[in-house]
């Protein structure tokens, strides 16, 4: 591929995938630098590895099990990871119109949850992966995957 | 909740990033520049570092040196932890360091800190102060005021970096105490977690079978036996016992089926998972998972396909001294598992069968070659195996 169709490619993907791969990223990070520099080096090793898809869901894919590991690298090396108050979530949003008391209660307590938990959430119940295809993304066996559902279900029940 | 209750928050659908922060990425990715964080930018390099500190670990010098470094965590004055807290809550906000550590700075470190777990500590501790005005251009100093590591403006020395690294681990050392605090206190609440020295049970737990505590010894015991490792205190264990959904659809055959996990050094360390019946104290499957063994997919189909005998003989070796299995009367099978219609090449699946109807699937990591699950079937046989998402191949 020429750098041409190269860099074409890559602002056609981070176009059509950085809203998608923020929100995720943001879920677990809590910090719009923070998960800037995240998504910033996975399509750094998008661009370098060059991956072949057989599907824009296979892409997808690839590129939230990339994000998650970034993000797993940097809470690894980032103990003291900043987290912006949820009042300031509201500047990046479009529109709020929808959004109640309840709703900021689910996400405080989506927030609540530790990285495990929160990760499953957020690929099963936000995006609406399966069992199989979340464990996977976290290259976790499926019978761990569940069970941290079923962790999480138990924390979070009390908000539904 | 079922996964047809999708969490449908408008707080989160609405979440976007900036077009400035789009933009920012796409001139970055196409000149090739990577964060400025650098801990980020290198934590593989990190991340394997730790990795190999965490295989070393088992070397008696090795291990006198973590009691060097123990003895000095669990030696921090009340006043000085209280500093760490502090500084742990103001730095929340910030960028933590005033400037990004030099390629060389960052290489000094992770030589360091492998002499700082060897037992190398700074003569003196970082300097903590109230406001900026009190450092000087080329002091290191965490400054109350801002939150922030100020560094100096020239090269870190080793003295210097030996006290970030100090800092670092005692940041963590204090909020790990916090939080251990925190997840006791958390526990105690939870229906899910039971704590194995109390002897007490969930209160829907089982009237028969296994109890949490012989659940406990027998995990250990196959932990053990599987990987070779010695659980002890300093383990976080947790274990559920499987209901509802998840019973009726992996596991209609028993009664009691225990969930253990036993943790190490936070959520995204390494860790071991059981699954076990406890109808007949029957190992179900056991995991070592963790950050070492989830590898990216970096090999091609073809280069991960050549390393397949030599997995072979890493499994024949360890089903032999394991499993009790003679390569000469079993079947042994492998496959690699496929994802959305592309084969995952960083593990290949091995599957034993033997005269007896018994299968074990064994999990080999391609690029390190470790065995890091196996899981015990009791009716798998030529004709099902390849009913999954591995297709497997019967071995020379």
């Amino acid at each position: 591929m020429s750098n041409k169709a190269r860099n074409a490619d890559l602002e056609k993907t981070i176009l059509e995938y950085s809203d998608f791969l923020f929100r995720i990223c943001f879920l677990i990070l809590k910090n719009e630098q923070d998960v800037g520099d995240v998504i910033q080096e996975t399509f750094i090793q998008y661009m370098k590895k060059h991956p072949e898809f057989n599907n824009e869901e296979h892409k997808k894919a690839w590129l939230i099990k990339v994000a998650q590991n970034k993000c797993k690298d940097f809470l690894r090396f980032h103990k003291k990871h900043s987290c912006i108050p949820l009042d300031e979530v509201e500047d990046l949003l479009v529109d709020l119109r929808d959004a109640t008391p309840t709703h900021k209660a689910q996400l405080e307590e989506i927030w609540e949850l530790d990285y495990k938990l929160r990760s499953v959430v957020i690929l099963y119940y936000v995006e609406g992966y399966s069992i199989k295809e979340t464990a996977n993304m976290l290259s976790i066996s499926e019978s761990a995957c569940k069970k941290r559902l079923e962790r999480a279900r138990k924390k979070l029940k009390e908000m539904f | 909740m079922s996964h047809n209750d999708r969490i449908n928050n408008p707080i989160i659908s609405n979440l976007t990033m900036s077009e400035e922060m789009k933009m920012n990425i796409l001139e970055n990715c196409k000149k090739g520049r990577r964060t400025s964080d650098n801990l980020f930018r290198y934590s593989k390099v990190l991340a394997t570092c730790l990795a190999l500190f965490c295989i070393c670990i088992s070397g008696l010098g090795v291990r006198a040196a973590i009691s060097a470094v123990d003895e000095r965590l669990q030696n921090m004055s009340e006043e000085e932890k209280n500093d760490y807290m502090e500084m742990n809550i103001l730095g929340a906000d910030a960028d933590i360091y005033t400037r990004d550590f030099t390629e060389s700075e960052v290489e000094r470190i992770l030589v360091l800190q492998e002499e700082y777990k060897k037992g190398r500590f700074p003569a003196e501790t970082i300097s903590i102060v109230e406001t900026v005005a009190d450092v000087g251009d080329d002091e290191l100093a965490v400054v109350k005021e801002d939150g922030k590591i100020h560094l100096p403006q020239g090269e870190l020395t080793d003295e210097q970096l030996l006290q970030l690294i100090d800092y670092d681990e005692k940041t963590r050392y204090t909020m790990d105490i916090v939080s251990e605090e925190y997840d006791t206190e958390s526990e105690t609440t939870e229906a899910d977690t039971t704590d194995a020295d109390s002897g007490e049970t969930d209160a829907d737990g089982p009237t028969n079978g296994m109890d949490i505590n012989e659940t406990y010894d027998f995990s250990i015991e196959m932990v053990k036996k599987y990987f070779g490792v010695d659980i002890d205190d300093s383990w976080e264990f947790s274990a559920v016992q499987n209901e509802g959904e998840v019973m009726e659809v992996n596991y209609p055959e028993y009664k009691v089926v225990y969930d253990v996990i036993f943790e190490k050094n936070g959520p995204v360390d390494e860790g071991y998972h059981l699954v076990i019946c406890g109808d007949n104290s029957q190992l179900i499957s056991i995991n070592h998972s963790g950050y070492v063994t989830a590898p990216d997919n970096t090999l091609s189909y073809d280069e991960a396909l050549a390393r397949v005998p030599q997995g072979k003989d890493t499994v024949v070796n360890y089903m032999e001294s394991k499993l009790d299995l003679d390569a000469d009367t079993v079947k042994i099978y492998s496959g690699f598992n496929s994802f959305m219609d592309q084969v995952q090449t960083d593990f290949c699946y091995f599957m034993i069968l033997d005269d007896a109807g018994n299968g074990y699937r064994i999990r080999w990591i391609v690029e390190t070659d470790e065995i890091t699950e196996i899981k015990f079937y009791t009716d798998k046989n030529e004709e099902n195996i390849n009913n999954g998402s591995v297709n497997y191949t019967l071995m020379e």
